[in-house]
């Protein structure tokens, strides 16, 4: 396998497979920063902590194979701390707008329903706690698995499920019958 | 899937339009290199120091901690030098005799060291019955006034790659040191172990002869420098310094220095050269001396000389236009025009660099922008030739080449005399 090839090289202390790593999957992992970030700008900061990070780490990660969701991890924890840092809050509602921005200029073709419905799911996510939003975005929006976001939030994995499971209740609850297609 | 689920993951297909800025990865390059290298050995050095202990402690239940070997190691025939073997069969060096358990199972086995003033050289084996799927990498041996880092190593391993039996060099160690450490790691570094182990340096092997010598030969570009000569029973090492600004211009290096015993070369077993103030510091590396010598000298036979040429030859157009310059042959493969410019094919002998090369067309030159390429490729007289491809910033078709000079290894033939009279060992 490609990626367990360049996980061991870039054990072995080789830069550029560690970035030809992080390459494979960069848009993936700019959304990530990006959404806790809020700006392009704080988010290639975390990026860049991340590599330097994961460039001293990576001879404790013990199976190759799970490079990605251990390195969304420590990505993600580099952004908590980051924001910390610069002592800001940032809500992931604000962050959302960040990637609405970014997509503007990519988007041109947005019909009018599917921008009402987007203002739905936005003001049902908002009605969320921040943890129960955070899983849901973290497993529905970057796709990662449900034991990558327990490692990231610090919660065991079934207190993930229930967050899940919870916010996606009180999201059905809350607007389930406004629904219309 | 639930419509709240559908309504998730049409946003997540939304989400996935958002692309990293060009830039990121140009700032996560940089930010890799100005990040110094990590260090080795990232666990607390009292945890590797408890952990040597603890597997010390197992080992010395197991084993008798010290023993000479006044028997030969078995099973390490296929690997040695006719000059290990020899000491071997006589029984020089020690045993260690110690073992190591590796975490997934497998065993090391240090069998036995051979010391002297040129060189240690460790015997080891690696068995797992399971099959043996990592490499052991040695790193260095710590002791008193001791750091011996590894030099070379050879392996083989048995039909059913259970077994390992192998031979490691490393650079001498003190006659102070009463104890030895081995650092190694295992599994693609990701463990790092050592063992540390007694040394007796009485039982190191005698140097024959140590012998400075200063003397110094001049060549084209500058001088070799020869400083010392030290032969003991595993290598005959010269050390030296080389002062010669075309040094590294063709790969000869200073393997066409000889020793010469009794007017035969002794085999030559390897070079090192590590950049110093103003040139080269240079080790050559030959087999044990003869046990009896009259005469012993060095002999410059060949080394990197520069030859002024001058010479304009008329392309003819042809592929493979065999040319003949200061008896060196040169082959001109072909000459094409590319978006880029000229590109030039020439082959020549594998220690010939041409110097100062242009191309002229309509009474304009043309110097050589840049190589392109070039590769050791083997030809069919079995001679192995440097093939370069080179460009110059050009867009009309040459009719002449021109070259100033040639970098190549010229035979010298001068002699240094180290021993003229008979001694006896």
């Amino acid at each position: 396998m490609k990626t367990v090839r360049l996980v061991k090289k870039a054990k072995k202390g080789n830069k550029e497979a560690l970035l030809q790593l992080i390459n494979e999957q960069q848009d993936a992992y700019y959304r990530l920063a990006l959404s806790y970030m809020g700006n392009p700008h704080d988010a290639m900061d975390a990026m860049e902590d991340m590599i330097v990070s994961l460039y001293h780490s990576i001879p404790q990660l013990k199976k190759e194979e799970s490079f990605y969701s251990w390195s969304k991890t420590i990505l993600v924890n580099r952004c908590k701390k980051l924001s910390q840092k610069q002592n800001k809050i940032v809500l992931m509602e604000n962050a959302d707008e960040s990637l609405d921005e970014a997509l503007k200029i990519s988007e041109g073709t947005n019909s009018f329903k599917q921008t009402e419905q987007r203002l739905d799911l936005k003001g049902m996510l908002a009605m969320l706690s921040s943890d129960q939003r955070e899983a849901i975005e973290l497993h529905y929006f970057h796709d990662l698995e449900l034991q990558a976001i327990a490692d990231m939030t610090n919660v065991p994995i079934g207190t993930v499920k229930s967050r899940i499971f919870q916010g996606l209740k009180k999201m059905r609850d809350q607007f389930g019958g406004e629904w219309h297609e | 899937m639930s419509e709240i689920e559908n309504q998730l993951k049409k946003e997540k297909e939304r989400l996935d339009e958002v692309k990293a800025p060009d830039e990121l990865n140009e700032r996560l390059r940089k930010a890799l290199e100005q990040t110094p290298p990590r260090r080795k050995n990232k666990a607390p050095k009292w945890l590797a120091v408890a952990a040597a202990l603890i597997a010390l402690t197992f080992v010395s239940y197991n084993y008798n901690a010290f023993a000479y070997y006044g028997k030969k190691l078995l099973g390490y025939d296929e690997l040695m030098t006719e000059t290990l073997a020899q000491l071997n069969e006589q029984g020089s060096g020690q045993a260690i005799e110690k073992k190591v358990m590796l975490s997934d199972g497998t065993e090391l086995y240090l069998d036995g060291l051979l010391t002297d003033e040129n060189q240690t050289i460790l015997y080891y084996t690696v068995k797992n019955s399971k099959g043996l799927l990592e490499d052991t990498r040695f790193d260095v041996i710590r002791g008193v006034w001791t750091k011996a880092f590894a030099t070379y190593g050879t392996f083989s391993m048995n039909e059913d790659g259970t077994e390992v039996k192998g031979i490691q060099g490393f650079d001498a160690v003190s006659p102070f040191a009463k104890e030895l450490t081995l650092e190694f790691s295992y599994n693609e570094s990701s463990e790092q172990r050592e063992i540390t182990f007694p040394y007796n340096p009485k039982q190191a092997m005698q140097t024959e002869l140590k012998q400075s010598i200063h003397k110094k030969v001049h060549v084209d570009q500058g001088t070799i420098r020869f400083d010392s000569i030290t032969a003991t029973p595993s290598r005959t090492t010269i050390k030296g310094k080389v002062n010669v600004d075309n040094f590294d211009r063709i790969d000869l290096g200073v393997m066409g220095i000889q020793l010469l015993a009794d007017g035969k070369p002794i085999d030559w077993t390897g070079g090192s050269s590590k950049s110093a103030l103003f040139g080269q510091d240079i080790e050559i590396y030959y087999d044990r001396l003869p046990k009896e010598v009259n005469t012993l000298e060095i002999d410059v036979d060949k080394f990197v000389g520069y030859q002024k040429l001058n010479e304009t030859i008329a392309l003819t157009g042809e592929t493979e236009q065999t040319e003949k310059i200061f008896g060196k042959e040169l082959l001109i493969r072909k000459v094409e025009k590319t978006t880029e410019g000229i590109q030039v094919t020439l082959a020549t002998d594998q220690n010939v660099l041409l110097d100062g090369v242009s191309i002229q067309s309509k009474g304009n030159s043309t110097p050589l922008h840049t190589t392109l390429r070039s590769d050791i490729l083997e030809r069919e007289n079995g001679e192995l030739n440097n093939e370069r491809v080179l460009l110059f910033k050009s867009d009309e078709l040459p009719e002449t080449l021109s070259i100033e000079g040639m970098h190549y290894a010229k035979s010298y033939g001068n002699h240094i005399q180290l021993i003229g009279k008979k001694e006896k060992r």
